[in-house]
């Protein structure tokens, strides 16, 4: 756990910088995939950051308007840099209708954005993983096995450690060039979706619960269940309309 | 340390009074890491005792642990006549209490529940007043 870096007098919170650096390497990474097959790489970019403004903005509008009453008399609170007072869903729904906005503003298939937008989703995962490993949230089960680490009491699994090497290898895999024709649009992010569904699925199972248990799987592991094989029928449906076409 | 048993300690308050976590059994509690030297500690100290003030008659216990093995008295004591607070400032001087609760940085808040289990921790700050109404509304009505 390193929550805070400390660089000579600076203290700066770990877990923020890691996103952050994260979210620009990924723009970065988009940028250069937008480039090589043909596309705007400045329009990918300022879709991207378009969606983490509105998206933070929208975060905090959508805190304010769930907790009116907290912030009577303390209006200046609006404009606080406390990460506490987002709420993430609502920032992340502005985020989608922004980027699907965008999309139709400049005559793009929503489907080949999030093609393009797999690199940066990809080194975003990790980004995440290891933020969550820095602020020491979402810490794993107790366990006798050898690569435990010593967290709260006990060694634990690593499981920030699992989910940052499996999104690692996603990562490489996504990055794999593939030749031109070869897929639909769609079948890329959704070949991102399984992967990173399936395995935040089967590592969820390490992490100490958090929130509500149902039929004994946590709720982000039935959440990601129901991505897996929503996005596994999709791709199904894709390839065989991809079989079709190349018949007709 | 979110969803744990809060680590019980016995620290002595600035009026010499001994207080225990494990007295106040039963009862939400806000306990506030910080230090004299710390500029985000300043900063949020006067919304700790703005919601002391309009929490004060609820059940909620709002606690500041001073990180003394880091500090010193007359800057404490300097610290506080800038910034007066009604709530009990605990000293820890040994750094115990820091350490039983894997302090890092400082200002650090934990919010835990009537059970005594830690429902949430902010590292740094400022903590608004507004955020600490919304944690104190939660921590009264579980």
């Amino acid at each position: 756990m390193f929550p805070v870096l400390s660089i000579g007098p600076l203290s700066l919170p770990a877990a923020p910088l890691i996103l952050l650096i994260g979210f620009w390497l990924g723009s970065t990474f988009a940028e250069r995939k937008a480039k090589r097959s043909g596309k705007d790489p400045e329009l990918i970019s300022k879709i991207i950051w378009y969606a983490l403004i509105g998206g933070i903005l929208g975060a905090r509008l959508s805190f304010i308007a769930r907790n009116p009453s907290a912030f009577q008399g303390d209006w200046k609170s609006i404009f606080s840099l406390n990460q506490a007072l987002l709420d993430p869903v609502g920032g992340l729904l502005i985020s989608v209708v922004i980027v699907y906005l965008l999309a139709s503003r400049n005559r793009l298939s929503v489907l080949s954005l999030l093609d393009e937008l797999v690199p940066f989703f990809a080194v975003l995962a990790p980004a995440i993983y290891l933020s969550n490993f820095a602020s020491g949230s979402g810490i794993g089960l107790l366990t006798e096995l050898p690569w435990g680490i010593e967290q709260y009491g006990g060694p634990r699994h690593p499981v920030q450690l699992y989910l940052l090497i499996s999104s690692l290898i996603v990562l490489y895999l996504s990055s794999v060039r593939q030749g031109p024709g070869q897929a639909r649009d769609g079948s890329r992010f959704l070949a991102f979706v399984i992967f990173t569904s399936g395995y935040l699925a089967f590592f969820l199972s390490f992490q100490e619960p958090q929130g509500a248990i149902l039929w004994g799987f946590r709720t982000k592991q039935i959440i990601s269940w129901v991505f897996f094989s929503g996005s596994l029928y999709l791709r199904n449906q894709l390839t065989k309309d991809e079989v079709q076409h190349a018949a007709i | 340390m979110e969803n744990f048993l809060a680590p019980d300690f016995t620290l002595t308050s600035l009026d010499e009074t001994v207080i225990s976590l494990s007295d106040l059994q039963g009862r939400p509690v806000i306990l506030n890491f910080w230090a004299s030297w710390c500029p985000p500690c300043r900063a949020e100290m006067p919304a700790f005792q703005d919601a002391w003030l309009e929490f004060g008659d609820s059940e909620l216990v709002i606690i500041g642990v001073n990180a003394t093995r880091q500090d010193s008295l007359p800057e404490i004591n300097a610290f506080l006549a800038a910034i007066p607070v009604n709530f009990p400032i605990l000293l820890d001087f040994d750094g115990s209490a820091t350490a039983a609760y894997r302090v890092h940085s400082l200002p650090t808040t934990y919010f835990i529940n009537r059970s005594g289990v830690i429902t949430d921790i902010i590292i740094g700050g400022p903590i608004p007043l507004s955020l600490l109404r919304i944690q104190a509304d939660q921590l009264l009505q579980e």
